[in-house]
């Protein structure tokens, strides 16, 4: 699944550390997900969308891979 | 080095160390360790005192009973620190933890059913406390490897 999650970190010039703080997950976690190794769950999904206050759908399309 | 080469180097020593993960995890991690230890070193004690290098017990006593449990329960001790582990980490590495234990329980059961058609094919017969640590082996490897995977 294709994510902007790097993008819209990048925009808020957070580090992957912070982002994995925020999510409370690890900085793997993070990576991983911006790699689009592992598409995160439907719970952490609404967690980033709403840390980043959009839809999920902003963030993710499930239309193919990174 | 990248963001992403940093954070797989990182990320792979840091679970090779048992440092990876949230503040949690790392918590937890230090628990599953001394467990760990304990359990290696209660196991170690258990069996020489048994076999009677250190004193001599009579075989079916009360006193032998409790040393032979006693790393029984500590091994209840780790099993529960490794629960909580999983139930504290985050979803990637309840993922990691998943496929580790599947690839460690399907070398056990591999091992327990296919030794005896190995030992009549010619293998050399194994000591039972040899073969519980293929499982274990497998866990320990297949935990590096998916966490190498997700990098």
């Amino acid at each position: 699944m294709k994510n902007r999650l790097r993008v819209l970190r990048a925009e808020r010039e957070w580090s992957q550390a912070v982002l994995a703080e925020r999510l409370d997950v690890s900085r793997q976690t993070v990576n991983a997900l911006e790699t689009g190794k592992y598409d995160p769950s439907l719970p952490l999904a609404f967690k980033i969308a709403r840390l980043f206050e959009l839809q999920i759908e902003d963030i993710f399309d499930p239309g193919g891979a990174v | 080095m990248t963001e992403r080469d940093e954070a797989t180097h990182t990320t792979f020593w840091k679970t090779v160390t048992g440092a990876c993960g949230t503040p949690t995890d790392r918590r937890n991690n230090r628990r599953i360790v001394a467990w760990a230890l304990a359990w290696a070193v209660g196991l170690t004690l258990a069996a020489q005192t048994l076999k009677g290098r250190i004193f001599h017990l009579e075989a079916g006593s009360w006193e032998a009973w409790v040393v032979a449990l006693v790393p029984v329960v500590v091994c209840l001790g780790f099993i529960h620190a490794y629960l909580r582990f999983v139930r504290g980490t985050d979803e990637l590495q309840r993922l990691i933890q998943l496929q580790a234990l599947a690839v460690g329980f399907g070398a056990g059961v591999l091992l327990l059913l296919h030794w005896e058609l190995f030992e009549f094919a010619g293998m050399p017969a194994m000591d039972p406390s040899d073969a519980a640590m293929v499982p274990v082996f497998a866990w320990i490897v297949s935990q590096l490897y998916f966490t190498w995977r997700y990098r």
